[in-house]
């Protein structure tokens, strides 16, 4: 009587009835639960919270963990920028000093009335024993032997080998160098002589001079090396021996030959 | 070509302890052990040349008395050539004193000619320190060189080998 098609579209929409009923029903009632609900949530649960755990093991993981990396990542960068940061600092103040140390080179260019010429200091005496550095000027910038070599502090040397781009200076430490000097002051004349450490030493100086120690040693000019009122150095120590003409003194220079650098070879 | 590697390498020296280097305090002249090796691995005409123009350069570079140092490596050259016919050259304790000697030996020739009868008054400390550090570093140095010169020698051989040339 009925067609097999028309049979199904009834017993769905029937179902869907009967569905509907039911859920009107169990709204109207609440829920109690069954020992069926206590199976299902103690077998589920778990499961879900070990799933949930897991994912958010994972997502923990890549929220921590990869930030991490990345926040390395960031303080590496970080670091990296510091430490250009801390060479641009550092160039940026031996730009300073060198500005400052070149500065003081113009004030001496301007004190000295003699045609001069700033070098710097290539480099230094093999061994210990000698006192010698090597200029970056040399005679194809009018350096020759025997002129005399100065810094903003006061006498260096003087020129005892000059080649063509090249010098080289025997600085008065050296106890091959010798410089006629006198006390500023009281005019005293000597000679200042190197000595095996840092210092001078005030030769030929006689026991009756008036000197004591802060005086400033100058050059006299007479040795035809130095011109005359050039600043040597500041008298550190005096002995009078009980015998002999002459007065032991020494002489702390006013340059500082551990930090020589720029330099100024008076070319007259 | 291996004595040209040993001269660049004793320029570098050089240039080191011209710019860098400081030989005021504990460090002593580094060409020392240079010389010495050279002495003890090359034969007598080729090495002294390596010696003589270090020498010079040095002279060169320095303020001490011209061919002052070219005397002194020239002579430890062949001193140690002379010792290493008659002793064991390859015992730690012989280089050790070897080397020793000859930075003391250096220092006494500076001395001598610098200083003459103050001798024993000057710059006592920082020779006693050198020679004492060149006692303990000498054979080290000269063990480095000595790998240095088989690896050396080893790539020469494998280059000849290769290319049926006579490299040196």
């Amino acid at each position: 009587m009925f067609s097999k098609r028309l049979v199904r579209i009834l017993g769905v929409v029937l179902f869907i009835l009967i569905n509907i009923v039911l859920l009107s029903i169990s709204a109207k009632h609440t829920h109690r639960h069954t020992i069926i609900d206590r199976l299902v949530i103690a077998g589920a649960v778990p499961l879900q919270e070990c799933v949930i755990n897991t994912m958010r093991f994972c997502r923990n993981i890549w929220r921590h963990y990869f930030y991490l990396v990345e926040a390395r990542e960031e303080c590496d960068r970080i670091k990296g920028m510091i430490a250009k940061a801390e060479i641009e600092k550092s160039r940026y103040l031996e730009s300073e000093l060198a500005c400052q140390r070149l500065r003081k080179l113009l004030e001496v260019k301007s004190e000295v009335s003699h045609r001069i010429l700033p070098a710097q200091v290539v480099g230094l005496d093999p061994s210990g024993w000698f006192k010698t550095v090597i200029i970056n000027k040399g005679t194809k910038e009018g350096v020759s032997k025997g002129m005399a070599v100065i810094a903003p502090g006061g006498i260096v040397g003087h020129v005892v080998g000059a080649y063509y781009r090249y010098a080289k200076v025997l600085l008065i430490i050296d106890r091959n160098s010798a410089i006629d000097a006198l006390v500023q002051r009281t005019r005293s004349r000597g000679i200042v002589e190197g000595d095996t450490s840092e210092n001078c030493r005030f030769k030929y100086i006689a026991r009756k001079a008036d000197i004591k120690i802060g005086d400033i040693v100058i050059s006299s000019g007479l040795d035809g090396l130095f011109p005359k009122g050039l600043r040597v150095g500041a008298i550190s120590e005096i002995s009078v021996p009980p015998s002999g003409l002459f007065q032991e003194v020494r002489v702390r220079p006013f340059v500082d030959f551990t930090k020589l650098e720029e330099l100024l070879v008076i070319l007259e | 070509m291996a004595l040209l590697l040993y001269f660049v390498l004793g320029l570098s020296i050089i240039v080191a302890q011209t710019t860098i280097l400081r030989l005021d305090g504990i460090l002593y002249d580094l060409l020392i052990p240079l010389v010495v090796f050279l002495s003890l691995n090359f034969p007598k005409r080729k090495g002294i040349l390596v010696v003589v123009i270090l020498g010079l350069i040095m002279d060169i570079l320095s303020g001490a008395i011209f061919g002052l140092y070219l005397s002194i490596y020239f002579w430890i050259f062949l001193s140690v050539k002379g010792l290493s016919k008659c002793f064991d050259v390859g015992d730690t304790i012989f280089q050790s004193v070897l080397i020793g000697v000859c930075v003391f030996g250096q220092h006494f020739m500076f001395c001598a000619l610098w200083k003459g009868p103050q001798l024993l008054t000057v710059r006592v400390v920082p020779v006693l320190l050198q020679t004492v550090f060149a006692v303990l570093t000498g054979p080290g140095i000269l063990m480095l060189l000595g790998a240095l010169h088989i690896r050396l020698q080893a790539a020469i051989r494998r280059l000849e080998r290769n290319r049926g040339i006579a490299i040196r």
